[in-house]
């Protein structure tokens, strides 16, 4: 071995491991080796001297660090109030919610079998949308969409509900009452 | 601990008080050896524990002792304001030397010139040094803080005493490090 490989092991040695007997023999023999071993041994010695230099309190460096501690807590706590806030507002809500009486229920779908079909027209289809439209009609003009009346006074108006598909199209009328503007 | 540490996240300013005093200790020595300088090492030490204050969540006592956190988090404050000194004032031998040590009178000349010397290690040899020599940490352990092998912290420590053999020693006999 070289003295360059032997100085690992010495190295140890300096920092208090047990030397081989290799090592120690390699060593009575190599002055440069003698002399990097207690540079090592040394070092160790210094090296404990640094360990036991007093450092100072942590106290004196407490305050900045216990500050931000402070702060950070007042600003979780504001946060946690924020939360119990919002909560209280929602639990409000919810309740506001639970005794509000129900809404009527939103009006039945027109039962299409009082209809009367527009003459020419092609029926709904079972599932298809349609709205309801109340007016007055003039007798004339369901006369001229097709349906077989008897005859009446022209100008009497029918109050009906007006079946309209999404096409905007009339497809079925039912009538309510019979107006007589004269 | 981890019961204070659970405390602690729970707000609990007294719980957090005790780890700091529990800890402060060898995250200001890890600081101090690594900078050679007191107000560095004070600056870092409370920049590592503000650090915890804003985070407190990072820790995971599955993975550690609090105190090998701390060391983690005080080495990238060291990393960073060391790039950061890097960038205007290159930290050779001479600006060690003119360190600002406000210790005052030192008691201990010699442990203040080696001081002086670790902190003009190379980071990685310094590190292992720090860690190793004088925090007293096995391989293993320094190995886990640097992220690297066993066998790299001990070359980088065996090269560190090297040099400062050299650098100490021989400077004080008014002998070229060669």
């Amino acid at each position: 071995m070289t003295c360059r490989e032997y100085r690992e092991d010495l190295v140890e040695w300096g920092r208090g491991a047990e030397p081989s007997r290799v090592l120690v023999v390699h060593l009575a023999g190599c002055p440069d080796c003698a002399r990097f071993l207690e540079e090592q041994q040394a070092l160790s010695a210094v090296l404990a001297r640094v360990m036991a230099e007093e450092i100072p309190s942590a106290d004196r460096f407490a305050a900045p660090v216990m500050a931000e501690f402070d702060r950070r807590a007042r600003s979780a706590k504001v946060r946690v109030l924020g939360w119990l806030a919002a909560g209280a507002v929602a639990a409000a809500a919810s309740l506001a919610l639970f005794v509000t009486p129900p809404k009527p229920a939103p009006p039945s779908p027109p039962d299409t079998a009082q209809f009367l079909p527009m003459p020419y027209t092609v029926p709904l289809a079972p599932e298809e949308r349609a709205t309801v439209v109340r007016m007055d009609i003039p007798v004339s003009a369901l006369i001229a969409a097709g349906f077989q009346l008897p005859a009446t006074d022209p100008a009497v108006t029918v109050q009906a509900d007006v079946l309209v598909s999404q096409d905007g199209r009339a497809r079925a009328i039912r009538p309510i009452s019979i107006l007589n503007t004269n | 601990m981890s019961h204070l540490v659970e405390r602690f996240r729970e707000g609990d300013r007294e719980a957090f008080a005790t780890l700091y005093r529990e800890h402060f200790p060898a995250v200001f020595r890890f600081a101090l050896y690594m900078t050679g300088d007191r107000v560095r090492a004070a600056e870092i030490t409370q920049d590592a524990f503000v650090w915890l204050v804003r985070h407190p969540g990072e820790y995971d006592p599955a993975r550690g002792d609090l105190g090998a956190f701390l060391g983690g988090v005080a080495r990238k404050f060291l990393h960073r304001q060391e790039r950061t000194e890097r960038r205007w004032l290159p930290l050779d031998e001479s600006a060690a030397d003119r360190a600002d040590f406000t210790a005052g009178v030192e008691r201990d000349q010699e442990a203040a010139e080696l001081r002086r010397a670790i902190a003009t290690l190379p980071e990685r040899y310094r590190e292992a040094l720090v860690l190793c020599d004088l925090q007293g940490k096995s391989y293993e352990e320094a190995a886990a803080a640097l992220g690297c092998a066993n066998g790299t912290v001990k070359s980088r420590l065996h090269r560190a005493r090297a040099l400062l053999a050299c650098k100490f020693q021989r400077r004080r006999e008014g002998q070229k490090c060669v």
